[in-house]
């Protein structure tokens, strides 16, 4: 007898998406982990457009991590050009992005995945109730996801999608009175995020169990990383790859990506599905918080830090536990906001000298940045009239889209029985949407539509084409 | 109490960041009403029968979207379009310039870094992105990419006590502060190759910036901060053609131009949210 669970609409991610459970005789027979949202062909929609129009073009992929996508657009056409924009203006785009990553974590926290931990009951795990039982906590979220909108805004120009970042530099400058008043409510945000953050760190340090409640897959990681020691960093660095054991496979600058990461596509599969070259199709990877505490060496921000010690202590090197997204992501949202008050607290930051003219010409480039869901490549070639002539964007959640898959195969298979039976189905289904949850899957970044399957074969889970 | 829906279908989920931006506002508003079925919110699988307001965001690119949309509007008393995408199709409706069998084969068959060979099958998407308007009635649109905080609040504050909500019947360039002489520059420029003079209108110094063309009520934001703008909030009220609007906005400049145009470095910058619903998509549509 075959049972089969939909668990449409995912809910509490961003965008649309389902899965499909097929089981047969209380075994697992198969899952699907679709993306429901269609595909909106940016990469097309780009060919022929005058580049400088990219950074606002392409930021209307992601409503949360429009950042990062303004942000990388500009930095691949100043790569592409050989710009190097005036000081001010790339400490301005760090503040930036820095703001966006306040404001994304801070969501998905509160949002989305915090009401999962807090012990609300089945029927009301959401951020209204979660903000009825814990209204300062609550409060403090709202806080903290607002300032983290009024630093994206002071310096964007306005919030979801912004629009500052033109080559050569940016159009707003931070003024001395706005750059003041942010820092002084800045102190006060870094203090509710300490409170936040440990509220969330108890939860986990109270109940290991949260932290090793699902079975793992083991990968490869990517993020962004400076410097000889391999320092933590979301705006400029190399992509670094490490193996499943923490060993370094390889590490690249952005120009050099087509050399390490390439995309498949599977027929009865829209989404691309890039993997490290050298491995074949297999070679996935994850990216995302989980995957920058990994391979990055340490964060560089006092306070963070010490967070970043405790999250290690539950969620050692190489870690490949899936709810170690969760919690990775608490010291980056810390690490977010002290990056704001450092780029605050110096001077440089309000200085007038913001923006260098330059020429349309022809070229090609590519950069990278950490966006908050994982590291986020874009690629332009650029004709003599300064149009686009091709565009490759890589999403963080086209690596992650695999591995979403097969942690929930992974963990299907062990709850195939308790899916099947009603009485048990709800709770069952609840902890295959955490699953997906903790990676905080941007289903619209993925750009293409997916459709997955996972067949299972010699007890190797590996990723195939739908027959 | 109101019944309230909340959905995003083929967008970018940041209308409803935007619509999260009225923060404790907005949280005030929910709790005072009944959110009844919102994924990004709320557990809810099922969409519920008997909806008050339900508020959409995105646009459709496929049959599933297609059946949702519908049975929305069946279920509900009004429906709102939030945002570019649900209104006029947006930025995703500039790839309807191009047949979606070809770009199908482009982006999966002749992509650099793609490996070849294969192209999807299975897609049950539609050859073009349309706003909801196309298939279903919409009982009100709040316009822009993202939609102004404050228009979301009028809005739903308007609605839920009974009232009838009012369009904006301004121009982004009545928000604008920059000084306007009526003088034109002799050529046309693109933003990173001058530093444009702060303080005066945009399109009068040669940039293409689409304020007249354009449904006021923003504040005009992009121009303040130094960037043209893009048209985000549709034609203006009781204009159809936005991108046609501009032509007439742009005769100023355009008969002072002493440089020959090249239409190339325009592409679709009339219509980049609008493009889906203009009139030379529909021509474009009977062409084919």
């Amino acid at each position: 007898m075959t049972d089969i669970v939909e668990i449409d609409p995912l809910t509490r991610i961003e965008g649309m998406g389902k899965i499909k459970v097929e089981i047969k005789d209380n075994q697992l027979h198969d899952l699907k982990f679709q993306i429901t949202v269609a595909p909106r062909f940016f990469e097309y929609l780009l060919t022929g457009k005058r580049v400088e129009e990219a950074p606002r073009l392409t930021q209307r992929i992601c409503g949360i991590c429009y950042v990062s996508h303004h942000l990388a657009a500009v930095k691949a056409i100043e790569d592409a050009w050989g710009v190097t924009p005036p000081e001010t203006a790339v400490k301005l785009r760090r503040l930036m992005n820095a703001g966006g990553f306040v404001t994304s974590h801070s969501l998905h926290s509160a949002f989305l995945a915090v009401p999962d931990l807090a012990g609300l009951p089945a029927e009301s795990r959401n951020f209204i109730a979660l903000m009825d039982k814990y209204p300062e906590l609550g409060k403090a979220a709202l806080k903290i996801h607002a300032y983290g909108n009024k630093v994206v805004e002071a310096t964007g120009g306005r919030i979801v999608q912004v629009v500052t970042s033109v080559p050569g530099g940016q159009t707003l400058r931070l003024k001395e009175q706005r750059r003041d008043e942010l820092v002084e409510e800045g102190r006060e945000v870094l203090e509710l995020m300490k409170v936040y953050a440990d509220f969330v760190f108890d939860i986990y340090e109270k109940d290991t169990l949260t932290c090793s409640q699902f079975p793992d897959v083991e990968t490869n990681f990517m993020a962004l990383v400076q410097g000889p020691q391999c320092d933590y960093d979301v705006y400029d660095g190399d992509g670094r790859i490490i193996g499943p054991s923490g060993k370094e496979l390889a590490r690249f600058n952005p120009s050099r990506y087509y050399d390490y990461i390439r995309e498949a596509v599977w027929e009865h599969s829209s989404t691309k599905v890039p993997y490290y070259k050298p491995e074949g199709v297999s070679g996935v990877i994850r990216v995302g918080p989980l995957a920058r505490l990994n391979v990055a060496k340490q964060i560089p921000f006092p306070v963070a830090r010490e967070y970043e010690e405790r999250y290690l202590k539950l969620f050692p090197r190489t870690c490949i536990q899936v709810q170690g997204f969760n919690l990775a992501r608490i010291p980056e949202l810390i690490a977010g906001q002290e990056e704001i008050m450092a780029k605050l607290e110096d001077d440089a930051i309000i200085g007038e000298d913001i923006r260098i003219p330059v020429k349309s010409r022809g070229g090609e480039g590519a950069s990278f940045i950490e966006a908050p869901r994982g590291i986020l490549t874009h690629h332009y070639v650029i004709d003599e009239k300064g149009l686009i002539r091709y565009a490759n964007i890589i999403a963080p959640t086209t690596y992650n889209h695999p591995l979403i898959q097969q942690d929930l195969y992974e963990n299907a298979k062990i709850y195939a029985g308790e899916i099947a039976d009603p009485a048990t189905r709800a709770d069952a289904c609840w902890r295959l949407e955490k699953i997906v949850r903790a990676y905080d899957p941007c289903t619209s970044c993925s750009v293409h539509m997916a459709d997955f399957d996972i067949t299972v074969d010699g007890g190797v889970v590996e990723v195939k084409e739908v027959d | 109490m109101a019944r309230i829906l909340l959905i995003g279908l083929a967008g970018d989920s940041g209308c409803q960041v935007a619509a999260l931006g009225l923060h404790e506002a907005l949280v005030d508003i929910l709790v005072a009403n009944e959110p009844i079925y919102a994924p990004t919110l709320l557990d809810v699988k099922e969409i519920p029968d008997d909806i008050d307001v339900a508020i959409v965001e995105g646009g459709i690119r496929n049959t599933h979207e297609e059946e949702i949309i519908k049975d929305i509007r069946e279920k509900s008393k009004i429906v709102i379009a939030l945002g570019a995408c649900a209104a006029f199709g947006g930025i995703p409706g500039l790839a309807n310039l191009r047949d979606g069998k070809e770009l199908m084969n482009e982006i999966y068959n002749n992509h650099r870094g793609t490996d070849k060979g294969t192209i999807p099958t299975h897609l049950e998407s539609l050859p073009e992105q349309h706003p909801i308007k196309h298939f279903v009635k919409v009982d009100y649109i709040i316009p822009g990419c993202p939609p102004e905080v404050t228009d979301i609040a009028y809005t739903l504050t308007s609605l839920l006590s009974g009232q009838e909500p009012e369009y904006n019947s301004t121009q982004v360039c009545d928000d604008c502060p920059r000084e306007r002489l009526g003088e034109y520059e002799t050529s046309l420029k693109r933003i990173h190759e001058e530093i444009p003079d702060p303080d005066r209108c945009l399109l009068e110094q040669g940039y293409f910036c689409m304020g007249p063309a354009t449904m006021g009520g923003c504040g005009a934001p992009c121009p303040q901060s130094g960037n043209t703008c893009e048209g985000c909030r549709g034609s203006c009220l009781d204009v159809d053609d936005q991108g046609m609007a501009m032509i007439d906005a742009m005769t100023g400049l355009l008969t002072q131009l002493k440089d020959e145009f090249d239409p190339n470095l325009y592409s679709a910058m009339l219509y980049r949210f609008t493009y889906a619903e203009s009139v030379v998509s529909e021509l474009a549509r009977r062409k084919r």
